[in-house]
This record gives structure tokens, sequence and C-alpha cells, in this order.
């Protein structure tokens, strides 16, 4: 029970409370924190099962579960190195929170200890969106917290009508059981839909997009490295094989294209971007064989390191200049930021020989012969196009001097030392997690010019035709719902609140109201209660007679 | 005549140690340390008797005694598991109710503290009374007698406000009980024989199916002390009492008293197996809390007054216990238990740091909570978790409850009671959440050194005339007598420490 890393980081966490006015010590036990609960991963069993009062906990420490939690526990170093930049200590407590919960939902082999993880994981994302100090914070994880409560009891009426049939606390595939007459297949795509709404699908996307830009910068890292990615998996676990993903993946590749080619604020955009990610993820997911499986895993892996990298450079340049639109951007004279950028786009756009391309092209060719084998294409195509070159490649302008803290300096440089250890030697260094090498039937010369083709193609159409960019709202049918109820409701107690109109009816009411105001005996305190107290002891006295 | 043995000494020594609870406010000085002493003393002993009374039950020994015998109908006392949980939670909660109420009394100088007291420990009197009940008539008379006691705490301040509230809170309990249960009580002893308390009910055969409904229902609408729409209005309207007293109605005693009451008929007189077939074609009986839930889902998020939202979140909170034991399954029942159970120490850490805060700002409505995080930090961390445990985030009590509702429901497939579970947990979010807001709402230096605070939490080097705060790190809580904070600090690790608490109560109930 104490190697779980959920546990080894709320330990810590209790630690930088207690800490928090030593600022050393505090930083000391925010960086050892994740390296503690890295420890923990690697040497977790494979499955850890307990009785806690008749509850069946089970702890599920398998090779997939562990690289996905390494890959949370290098975020987590990187985040609360520049959080510690920053000097941003409420931001570092609540985001290795989130991340503690985040490990504790990503281990879970029950369904309580998942449902436990993502209610809390909830509520530390939306407190971290609270304390964002914008205008629109409050507002934002107001709505943050509605959106993902109705997911979590979406996921709920799932786990209990489950439960209730299946009479055990455990993991299973859901896939398998719509089939079964005895489970209602209502229930279970509700289940489903809870999940999608947590991965930001079409047409729920709007949690991520409008309101993670009211977060900080540092508590921006944070967000945008858990709840979609942790979701995507839960997916992965629960709902592989089923076809109907494919076309909610479809869906959200081309939602997200559309809107990542206007979006002018770059932190917007980078949700959009990440949105498209989980599209071609969960497209791959629908498809469910083992060679999908682990291709999702793999890709999902080194998305999460180029997401948190790529992050940190545009809150980095953010939180140094000021800008948050693509169209202010400017060349930017810091290597270590253009460094890091160039390495996280890298593997973000699959640059032939990186290892993501041999990944994505695995994820490709799960769908030869087929017209979904565009989405990657075209994901790739968009993901190039929209990102700010040109302002990159302005001449005549003055470049940007950005100055770095120390801490943002080591952040940037071990995401980027990651990145090129996975990049380079991705399979490879599986062995650290106790898996096993992976080959894939990839014609890699066929698929390295493929995406040359791509990026040249996309770089040149951002250079050459420039698309107005402008500030994007994202669709949430849930704020959606919630606006037109609140609309109704003030409408309705606007309208009862109205003075009754004056008319010559009986009523019950009239009539107790000119007995109580015109006989004011009966309406005094003292004697009402005396009345009250005689009747009861008459009534109690002609009962013991009758007895 | 009462009949002594051994363990019946004990209830007797444990009812007389409450009895003792009632003349000490009558012979010590106003918020003086030895009334102090000798209160919670007494109540702390309360709670040690009825642990042993639990170590008993646990064994096999359940003590009964008559105190009054009057042929057919009697006053009779007996130890049964859901009596034992009702007892448990009232001794647990009195003691912070002592603790609590005290010093709430001396700081907010309310008057006549004797005869807030001695009312005080009458109802936690009359409550134990109810739990320990071996009949229906013996809990008909307690739970009028409850009703009775509960006046002059309403009332304690008399201004208008109070004697409406009061004349409202009296016709709905009385009147609903006098037409409505105790005719119902003397049909069943008429035509039955008698009113004890039996294990899977006694009434099956007596009556015809219809009859029974019936009476069922009027039982139901009897015991309006479980503000079921449409005999919810009482409760709102008991709000204009000080904090404690809300507290003793909302979270302690009052509401407890109707959902116990309400719990006993089902399982004792009626018996769950019974209602099953009564009600097999359709249990329709679960859409009375329904429309109860629902309504109060709506009506609390009009409100900014703090008392009335915690006012329409009880009756939505009770509507959600009997919704539970309405769906007539053994599941349900316990999970009926446990809400009941969870429910009392939210909502009294609800109440209690809603008094503090009164206490220190005179704050009325959400508005007047800004400021209150930094003043008061650990009070707004009391109202966090509480509200978090209302809402039904794990790993708090709420939760806990929520879930074992859930599964009981959806173990018989009533997609519709999980439905509404879930549509009344997101409006509740959506009014702890608006609550929350305000509290931890980010607030400028200003407008913190701007805060009017009562004169005894102002710092001693200010110009009390002003009443102003001299820095935003003044923590004004800090002030506040330490028995307020061990009594919240004792009903917060009941919220906390739920999941240990519901094993006890799981071993309880499987003596029924």
């Amino acid at each position: 029970m104490y190697h779980h890393p959920a546990f080894i980081v709320l330990a810590f966490i209790v630690g930088l409370i207690a800490t928090r006015k030593q600022e050393k010590i505090f930083r000391y036990i925010a960086l050892f924190m994740p390296i503690a609960a890295l420890i923990s991963i690697y040497i977790m069993p494979p499955q850890v099962v307990f009785d806690l009062f008749k509850t069946g906990i089970i702890w599920d420490g398998s090779f997939y579960n562990k690289l996905i939690g390494f890959a949370f526990c290098i975020v987590l170093i990187a985040a609360n190195l520049y959080s510690i930049g920053q000097n941003k200590k409420l931001e570092i407590i609540l985001g290795s929170a989130y991340a503690a919960s985040s490990l504790l939902c990503l281990f879970a082999g029950d369904f309580l200890s998942l449902f436990i993880g993502l209610e809390l994981m909830m509520l530390f994302s939306s407190s971290i969106i609270f304390i964002g100090e914008g205008r629109f914070s409050i507002r934002s994880a107001k709505k943050y917290f509605i959106t993902h409560f109705t997911s979590s009891s979406l996921i709920l009426l799932g786990i209990v009508h489950i439960i209730s049939k299946s009479k055990s606390l455990a993991l299973i595939s859901i896939t398998s059981l719509m089939p079964n007459p005895e489970y209602s297949n209502v229930v279970l795509i509700m289940m489903l839909v809870g999940l999608l709404i947590n991965i930001a699908a079409f047409p729920f996307s709007g949690w991520m997009v409008n309101y993670y830009q009211n977060a900080s910068t540092s508590g921006f890292i944070y967000l945008i490295s858990f709840t979609t990615k942790l979701s995507l998996l839960l997916i992965l676990k629960l709902f592989s094989g089923l076809l109907a993903l494919k076309y909610i993946g479809i869906m959200m590749i081309l939602y997200a294209s559309i809107k990542a080619i206007l979006e002018n604020n770059i932190l917007k955009l980078l949700c959009y971007l990440s949105i498209m990610a989980m599209g071609l993820m969960l497209m791959g997911i629908s498809i469910g064989s083992f060679v999908a499986i682990n291709s999702v895993i793999c890709y999902l892996f080194i998305h999460i390191l180029y997401k948190a990298s790529l992050s940190l450079c545009t809150v980095s340049v953010i939180d140094s200049t000021g800008i948050i639109d693509c169209s202010d951007l400017k060349k930017i004279s810091n290597n270590t930021i253009v460094l890091s950028s160039i390495i996280s786009i890298a593997m973000m756009i699959s640059l032939p020989g990186t290892s993501a391309l041999q990944i994505k092209s695995a994820i490709s060719h799960l769908f030869s012969g087929d017209v979904f084998y565009l989405a990657p294409i075209l994901l790739s195509l968009i993901t190039v196009y929209s990102l700010p070159w040109k302002n990159c490649f302005k001449k005549h302008v003055a470049s940007q001097r950005i100055m770095l803290n120390n801490y943002t300096r080591a952040s940037l440089i071990l995401m980027s030392f990651v990145l090129i250890c996975v990049g380079l030697f991705g399979s490879k260094l599986l062995f650290l997690t106790n898996g096993t090498t992976f080959d894939y039937p990839v014609m890699f010369s066929f698929d390295s010019l493929k995406q040359l083709i791509i990026i040249s193609l996309g770089f040149y159409l951002a250079l050459k035709y420039k698309i107005k960019k402008f500030h994007t709202e994202s669709i949430n049918l849930i704020e959606w719902f919630g606006k037109i109820f609140l609309q109704l409701h003030s409408w309705w107690f606007s309208k009862s609140n109205e003075d009754p109109p004056i008319t010559e009816s009986w009523s019950i009411g009239s009539l107790e109201h000119q007995i109580s105001t015109k006989l004011t005996v009966i309406h005094n305190q003292k004697t009402a209660i005396f009345i009250v107290f005689i009747v009861f002891l008459t009534i109690l006295i002609t009962l013991l007679l009758l007895a | 005549m009462m009949q002594l043995a051994g363990p019946n000494i004990l209830v007797i020594l444990t009812i007389f140690i409450g009895i003792v609870n009632l003349i000490t406010p009558f012979i010590s000085k106003e918020d003086s340390p030895v009334r102090s002493f000798f209160l919670i003393a007494t109540s702390v002993s309360f709670l040690c008797n009825v642990l042993m009374l639990d170590y008993l039950f646990l064994n096999g020994i359940e003590p009964s005694f008559t105190i009054l015998d009057f042929g057919k109908y009697s006053i009779a006392l007996r130890l049964e598991s859901l009596g034992m949980i009702f007892l448990n939670l009232l001794a647990v909660l009195w003691t912070c109710s002592l603790l609590y109420t005290i010093k709430f009394l001396a700081i907010n100088e309310i008057k006549n503290s004797n005869r807030f007291l001695f009312f005080l420990n009458c109802c936690i009197m009359t409550g134990s009374f109810i739990a320990l009940s071996a009949n229906l008539f013996t809990m008909f008379i307690f739970y009028e007698m409850l009703t009775l006691f509960t006046i002059p705490l309403i009332v304690h301040s008399t201004n208008k406000k109070s004697t409406q509230g009061l004349f409202k809170y009296l016709k709905i309990l009385m009147i609903s009980a006098l037409l409505l249960l105790l005719p119902a009580i003397i049909i069943i002893y008429v035509n039955t024989g008698g009113g004890n308390f039996v294990q899977g009910g006694f009434i099956a055969g007596h009556f015809k199916d219809s009859h029974a409904i019936i009476l069922l229902l009027m039982m139901i609408f009897g015991t309006a002390k479980s503000a079921l729409f449409p005999l919810h209005g009482w409760l709102p309207s008991a709000m204009v009492a000080s904090y404690p007293v809300s507290a003793l109605l909302h979270a302690v005693v009052v509401v407890k008293t109707g959902l116990f009451c309400t719990y006993k008929i089902i399982a004792y007189v009626f018996g769950i197996t019974y209602l099953q077939t009564l009600f097999a074609s359709y249990n329709w009986l679960v859409l009375f809390p329904i429309v109860t839930i629902i309504y109060s889902s709506f009506q609390v998020l009009r409100f900014n007054e703090i008392k009335m939202i915690l006012a329409y979140s009880t009756i939505n909170q009770l509507s959600i216990a009997l919704l539970s034991a309405f769906l007539l399954s053994p599941k349900g029942f316990v999970a009926a238990v446990m809400h009941m159970i969870s429910h009392s120490f939210s909502k009294v850490c609800m109440f209690y740091a809603a008094g503090n805060i009164y206490s220190v700002k005179n704050s009325y409505n959400l508005s007047e909570l800004v400021g209150i995080k930094n003043t008061m930090p650990k009070t707004s961390f009391v109202m966090l978790i509480a509200g978090l445990s209302l809402i039904g985030i794990p790993p708090f009590a709420g939760f806990i409850s929520k879930f074992y509702i859930l599964l009981a429901a959806a173990e018989q497939n009533n997609f519709l009671v999980i439905t509404i579970l879930l549509i009344s947990s997101l409006f509740t979010a959506a009014y702890v959440i608006k609550m929350l807001i305000f509290i931890y709402r980010p607030s400028s230096e200003h407008f913190i050194l701007h805060l009017k605070l009562k004169p005894y939490f102002v710092e001693a080097s200010e110009n009390e005339s002003t009443n102003r705060v001299t820095s935003s790190n003044y923590e004004a809580e800090k002030k506040l007598p330490i028995f307020m904070i061990i009594s919240i600090i004792l009903c917060l690790s009941g919220v906390v420490g739920f999941f240990f608490i519901q094993q006890v109560i799981v071993k309880f109930l499987g003596f029924i």
C-alpha cells in the first residue's frame, strides 16, 4: 500500500504544506517528490489486491500504466521546476495533488479507486483554475467543475450499474459487456459519454479550450498534462474495440483542425492541437487489436512529453513578454526556448527519424485501404499549418529577447533531454518499464517520404497563405444546457414573485388570513401554545381512558 | 411496572445522566467554568454509557422495560439496532452541541441561557427516548414532546419574525401529527391489538392492501419532521432561530427524528417484505421524495441568504434519505440509515461554521462571506470539507452514503431514482460552489482592512468604535472560544472518517 506512487506524492504534499514558509526545504521536497514517485512506479508489482473492509481494492502495475506513470512524473518534475521559478507555491501544491490523484486513477484496477481518482482530479484541477488570478478565473473554475461533475456523474452511473450486475469492483472491458442483455447499453453509452467529455471530444471541448487559458501559466502546464490523457487511457482500458470511437475521433480531428487554423490565442491553439491528437488516438482505440493498443499507448506517452515541453516553451514566452496572441509573436532570441520548441515540434509533427513517426505510422497503417487513412495525414498537415511560422521568420523585425531564470531553463532542458532520448531511442528505452521493444509493419522509407511531403506542404501553405486569425470560443454543450436552465429558472421565479391579482374568490388562504388577523387572541404566541398543549393533554387522557 | 435487571439499570442510569444535564443550567452561573464542566462531563458520561449499551447489544443483550402501562398502551423502552444507531448519533452530537452552544451564547450575548440550555437538553433527551421507544405510542408521545420542547428555542428572541416562524412550524407539525399520525396509530392499535415494534413488521394480514397503503401514507406524512413536500414549510420558517438551534433542528435531532420514525415504521411496523408485496406492481412511493427533491433543488438556487440555502439543502438531503428507504430493499434501507448519519455530520459542520462566521461578522447573505478566508481560514476550510461532503465528493461522508444509495437503486434497475439522485447532486454542487466561491474569492487588501467585525474580534490596539481589521493576515477566529473549535473538529472528523463509522453502522444493521 505504501508503495503506491499516489500515496508517496501525497505524503510529500503534506511536507510541502508544512514547509511552505521555508523556501529551500520546500523546493527540495517539490523536486524530490516526482523522483520518489518514479522509483515507486518502477518497483511496483504487476498487481496488488487487498481487502479494505470488504472492498476489493486492486492496484494495477501493468507495463502500460507504468509507461504513462513515468511520463506523468517527468512532466511533474518539469512543471514543479517551472513553478518554483515563478514562485507559485500554491500551484505546486495543487498541481502535485492533481498529479497524485491522476496516478491513483492511472493505477486503479477497480472502479472505486478509479472514480475516487477522477473526482479528486476534478477538485484539484478546478482549484488550479480558480487561483488563476485572471478576470474570468473564478467563473471558468465554476463552469469547469460543473462540467466535470456532470461527466463524473455519468461515469458513476455506469460504474454502479456494472458493479450491481457483476458483483465485483474489478475493471472489465465494457465493450465485451455490450452484447450481454443483462447490461443496459444506454447506461454504458452514458458512461462512455462521460469519458468523452473528459477527453474534450466534440461538442464538449469548450471546457478545455475556454477555461484552461484562465489558469496561471504554471497552472496551465499541470492542467494540459493529465485529465485528457488519463481519460483517453481509461477509454482504452474500458472501451477498446468499440467501432463508434473511430467516428468520434475523426469528428474531433475535423473540428479541432478548423478551430486550430483560425485560433490566434497560443494557449487555445495548444489545446486544439491536443484535441486533434486525442482524436487520432481514439481512432486507434476503436480498432482494439494488440498493435493498435500498443501504438496508442506509446503515442500517448510521447504526446504527454512533447505537449508538456511545448507548453513550457509557450508559457515561458508569455510570462516573459506578456504576448498571448500568435499574431504578436516575434523571433525569439533565447537558445533554450528555441531549441526546446524545435525538439517538441519535431516530435509533434512526427519528423522523419524520430520514434514519433514510427508510432504514428503504425496507427496510420491500421486504417490502410480505408478513407480514415486520411485522418493522420490531415492531422499532420493542419498541425504544421496552424503553427505561427511566419511570425518567427519575419524579416526586418527585431527579435524578442527573453531572459529565463535557472529553474525555467532547467525544466526546458530536462524536457528536451527526455524528448531527445525518447525521440531517438524510444523503443530501446522501454526496458526501463520492464516492457519489451515493439516492432511494427512500417515501411520506413515510404512513411518518411510521405511525412516529409506533408510537412513541407504544410510549411509552404503556412508561409504562402495567411488566414486572418482571431480568438475563437469552443462549444461546451453542458455550459449551453446550464445557461438555458438558468434562464428558465430566473424567468420562472421572477414571474412567481409577482403579487397575485386581487380576486373575490373563496380560498383557505384568505380565510386563514382573515381569522389570524382579526382574532388576535388565537394568533397570540402564548395562547396558541397553551391551546395546543391542552388539546394534546386531552387527547392523551382520552386515549388512556379508552385503553 | 419496570423490571429491574442489570442491563435495565444501565439504561435507566443513562437516562438519569441525561436528566442531570437538564438541571445543571439552573444550579450554575451563566458562562461559568463550572457550568461548562458539568454540562460537558455529563454529556460525555452519557456517551460512555451509550457505548456500554452498544457493547451489551452487540453481545446479544437487548434490555427492555415498561415505564407506564395503561393496558393496550404503554410507555416502554427497548434496545434495538436502529434505535441504537440513532442513540449513538445523538450522544455524539449532544457533546458537540453543548461544546458549541455554551460559548456561542456567551460571545453572542444571548440572554436567558439557562432556559436555552434546558430546552436544548430536553430536545436531545426526548430524541433519546424516541430512539429507545418500544412501541408506536411511546414514539408518538415523545415525538410530540420534541415539538413542544423546540418552541422556546425558536422564539428565544421574541420578535414578530420568530413568532410568525413558530406559528407556521407548530401549525404544520402539530396538525399533521394529530390529524394523520395519531389516527393511524389508534387504528393500528385497535385492529392489531398492540403497537410494539417487531422485526419484520406486525401489520401484515390485519388490513386489506389498500387500507395498509393508506395507513402507510398517513404515517409517512404524519411524521412531517422528515419535511416531505408539501409539509416541508416548517423547516425554512424555523430558521429564524439562532445557529445552534438551527443546527439542532436541521442536523441533530428534529429532522433526524422524522427520518428515524419513518424508518421504524417501515422496518418494524410494516416490514420491508410486506411493503414489497404491497408495491409489487410499481413502487410509486418513491415519487413523493422525488417531487420534494426536484422542488427543493429548484428553490435552493433562488436564495442568497445562508440559512435559507441550508434549509432547502436539508429538505433535499432528507428526501434523498427517504428515497433510499422507499426503495423497499434491505440495501436501500442500509443506505438510508447511512445517509441520515452522514448528513448529520456534514450539516452540523456547515451550521457551526456558519455560526462561527455569524459570531465574528454578523453575516446573513452569501455576499457577506467575501474576505472570510483571510480572517477565518480554518472555518472556511471546514465549510469547504462539509460542502464537498454534501456534494458527494470522495472520500467524505456524503460520497459513501450516496454510493450505497446508487448501488441499492442499481440493483433494482431503478434508473429513475439514480437519475434523480445524480441530478440532485448537480444542483447541490451548484449552490455549494456558489457559497464556496464567495468564501474563497480573492479580495483586495483594502477590502479586508475594511471588513466590519464584531468588537470582540477586533485587535486590541484598534479603535474599537470603527471595528476594523489592521492587517490582511489578521485571523479573527483565533479569538473564538476553544470549545467551539473542538466541537467543529469533532464533527469534521465524522465527515472525514465516515468510512470507518459506516462499518459500525453495517454491523448494527446486521441485526435487523
